[in-house]
């Protein structure tokens, strides 16, 4: 249990203190203001229409279509209000990654999200349940300002007057709780719709925050590759240049004496090896690759790389999204050092294809066979890099009969 | 200073500034015309429209999108002129952008990590063979893709046709290959002559045509 109902039952009296009986409000007042702006909208314009026109097909046609407009649009409210008591939303749906690519597809998979919401009856039937419970709302709202009112009325306001104190206070302080209960009630309501346990709702929350993880830390390893590349590989890279220049102007001199331009060259030759492996260190860290070129060319740059020598046929015809590719980009890798240093194989093959939305992956070599996943072993790292993202990964090692590796994200 | 015997009026595209003042430097003292200095690919592509320079030199990432900008910069600038010398300077020793630009029919293009511009003299010669219409591919491109093959019919190459397949490679002329290995051009020619053979590559091509023949060659047997 988490938010307002939490804080309600650890903490009663300090509850009152707290911001979540003025959430309770906000939530029971979205509903009210659902409820009586529905009602607005829906009675106005039909009792002015019907002193014009005698079409009660017309008016029945209008009325049905707000009210299912009106419900949908309750429905996708009420989807998020949970957020206003401290609850985890539960979604059908993965998660959106954080950190959108180029081509906004963040946006688009918004749009995509709350579409199937839309046509989804769970979201119909809780804006019904929704809208309706606003007459509780707007119930208590009322009491609220009524109560208010008759305090004020009766006892005009005076701090010493000690009986206006006395009933001021804990006749807020009451509805304060009714309130608070009345939106925990509303609110359980809506989550039975959406369907969904107490450890469902967690782990929604988990899995959520455990993709917003992964894509924090691709984050950061995009920052440290761009801060190696504009700062240590570039300074490095004018050294050489000035080295190479200062070696020049020795020879424009006269003064290349062999010892000379000989430690200038080693210095070159030095040089060439921290670059060399500045390089590989940033590769091992994001492949600048992986960013320009996606997934397919990626996974050439690795298989060329390899000293087993390794096949690799790709068919996938579009960018994927940014958390998808790295999983995916890591899980090869992986796969494939793991293979060439274990598994004794002479031939390596890597697919990569995507079939009705999902990218498969599969990754086989002909070696000894025999692997299995420890559980802080490589293996298992790998079946975590394809959870991540919502895949699954399966192994197949018969000793003597290779390993095949076969991932879907 | 080594001088070079031809001057060309060349576009820097470098958002570096050390790398790209150390540039600058070298080719002005090789007596080149530096006749636009840029930072990112737009204004390489207006520099290039105005100015219409002997050779384009541009890095990989630049902005405005701090990726591949520069690579495809100079896809742009070839599709556009489709004569216009490009050579290009990377960071890293990838296939797939030395394979973009080679995909070009014509030649007058170079890949070069940038820290080979150490070697001046080497990488003056790069910028002459570019600028006259020749192709330059990195030693290390070259290395990578060689090394994958060791089981390969490259097997059947003796260490001398080895080392010079990967000069031709890199885009070098016989009588440059003669001198890097301190041999007779003649001799350089019968070398060649045998690899083609043992490869079964097409004989008696030159130039452009030579290197992209033998970097398909590397490229198809990658499976």
């Amino acid at each position: 249990m988490t938010g307002s109902a939490a804080a309600l039952r650890a903490h009663p009296l300090r509850f009152l203190i707290t911001a979540w009986p003025w959430r309770s409000a906000l939530w029971l007042l979205i509903s009210a203001a659902l409820m009586c702006l529905g009602v607005l909208l829906a009675v106005v314009p039909v009792y002015q229409w019907a002193r014009v026109t005698t079409n009660a097909q017309l008016v029945f046609l209008f009325e049905g279509g707000f009210g299912l407009f009106w419900f949908v649009l309750a429905g996708l409210i009420a989807h998020q209000v949970p957020r206003i008591l401290g609850q985890p939303v539960i979604s059908p749906h993965p998660p959106t990654p954080l950190i959108p690519n180029r081509f906004g597809q963040r946006s688009i998979r918004w749009l995509r999200v709350i579409g199937a919401q839309v046509r989804s009856w769970r979201t119909l039937l809780s804006g019904v349940l929704f809208t309706v419970f606003g007459l509780v709302g707007a119930a208590v709202l009322v009491l609220v300002g009524l109560s208010i009112m008759l305090v004020f009325w009766q006892l005009p306001y005076s701090t010493g007057n000690l009986a206006y104190w006395l009933l001021a206070v804990p006749l807020l302080a009451l509805e304060m709780y009714l309130w608070s209960v009345l939106a925990l009630v509303g609110s359980a309501i809506n989550r039975s719709v959406f369907g969904g346990t107490d450890a469902e709702f967690q782990l929604a929350e988990v899995t959520s925050s455990r993709a917003r993880l992964a894509d924090a830390f691709t984050a950061e390893r995009k920052r440290i590759e761009r801060d190696l590349h504009d700062g240590a590989q570039q300074r490095i890279v004018a050294l050489q240049l000035k080295l190479g220049l200062a070696e020049a102007k020795l020879r424009e001199l006269g003064l290349d004496s062999a010892d000379a331009t000989e430690l200038i060259r080693q210095a070159q030759s030095d040089n060439r090896q921290v670059l060399r492996e500045l390089r590989s260190l940033v590769r091992g860290i994001y492949p600048q690759v992986l960013t320009d070129r996606g997934l397919g060319p990626a996974i050439e740059e690795i298989a060329s790389r390899a000293p087993i020598p390794t096949f690799v046929a790709i068919k996938i015809k579009r960018r994927l999204p940014e958390s998808i590719e790295t999983a995916a980009y890591f899980l090869v890798l992986e796969a494939l050092t793991n293979a060439c240093k274990h598994s004794g194989a002479g031939r390596i093959d890597i697919r990569a294809m995507t079939v009705a939305g999902q990218l498969h992956l599969e990754i086989i070599d002909d070696g000894s066979g025999g692997a299995v996943a420890a559980a802080d072993g490589g293996l298992a790292g790998l079946a975590d890099r394809a959870e991540t993202v919502g895949g699954s990964l399966s192994i197949s090692s018969p000793l003597g009969g290779g390993t095949t590796i076969r991932a879907v994200i | 200073m080594p001088q070079a015997q031809n001057k060309y009026r060349i576009v820097l595209a470098e958002d570096a500034a050390l790398i790209r003042a150390g540039i600058v430097a070298l080719l002005s003292h090789a007596g080149h015309e530096l006749v636009a200095e840029v930072t990112d690919a737009p204004s390489l592509l207006t520099a290039v429209e105005s100015e219409r320079p002997d050779l384009v030199i541009t890095d990989v990432r630049m902005p405005p999108d701090m990726r591949d900008d520069g690579i495809r910069a100079a896809l742009a600038i070839r599709a556009a002129t489709s004569t216009q010398p490009v050579l290009v300077l990377s960071q890293y020793v990838a296939g797939a952008y030395a394979a973009d630009l080679l995909s070009s029919k014509r030649g007058a293009v170079g890949y070069l990590l940038n820290e080979s511009v150490g070697d001046v003299a080497e990488f003056l010669r790069a910028v002459d063979t570019v600028a006259s219409g020749g192709t330059v591919i990195d030693s290390e491109v070259v290395r990578t893709l060689l090394e994958r093959r060791k089981a390969s019919p490259l097997a059947r190459l003796s260490e001398r046709e080895r080392e010079v397949l990967e000069l031709v490679a890199q885009g070098k002329t016989n009588a440059a290959i003669a001198a890097s290995l301190w041999v007779s051009e003649a001799a350089v020619v019968k070398h060649i002559g045998s690899i083609m053979a043992k490869l079964d590559l097409p004989a008696g091509i030159d130039g452009h045509r030579r290197v992209l023949a033998v970097l398909r060659w590397l490229e198809s047997e990658q499976g």
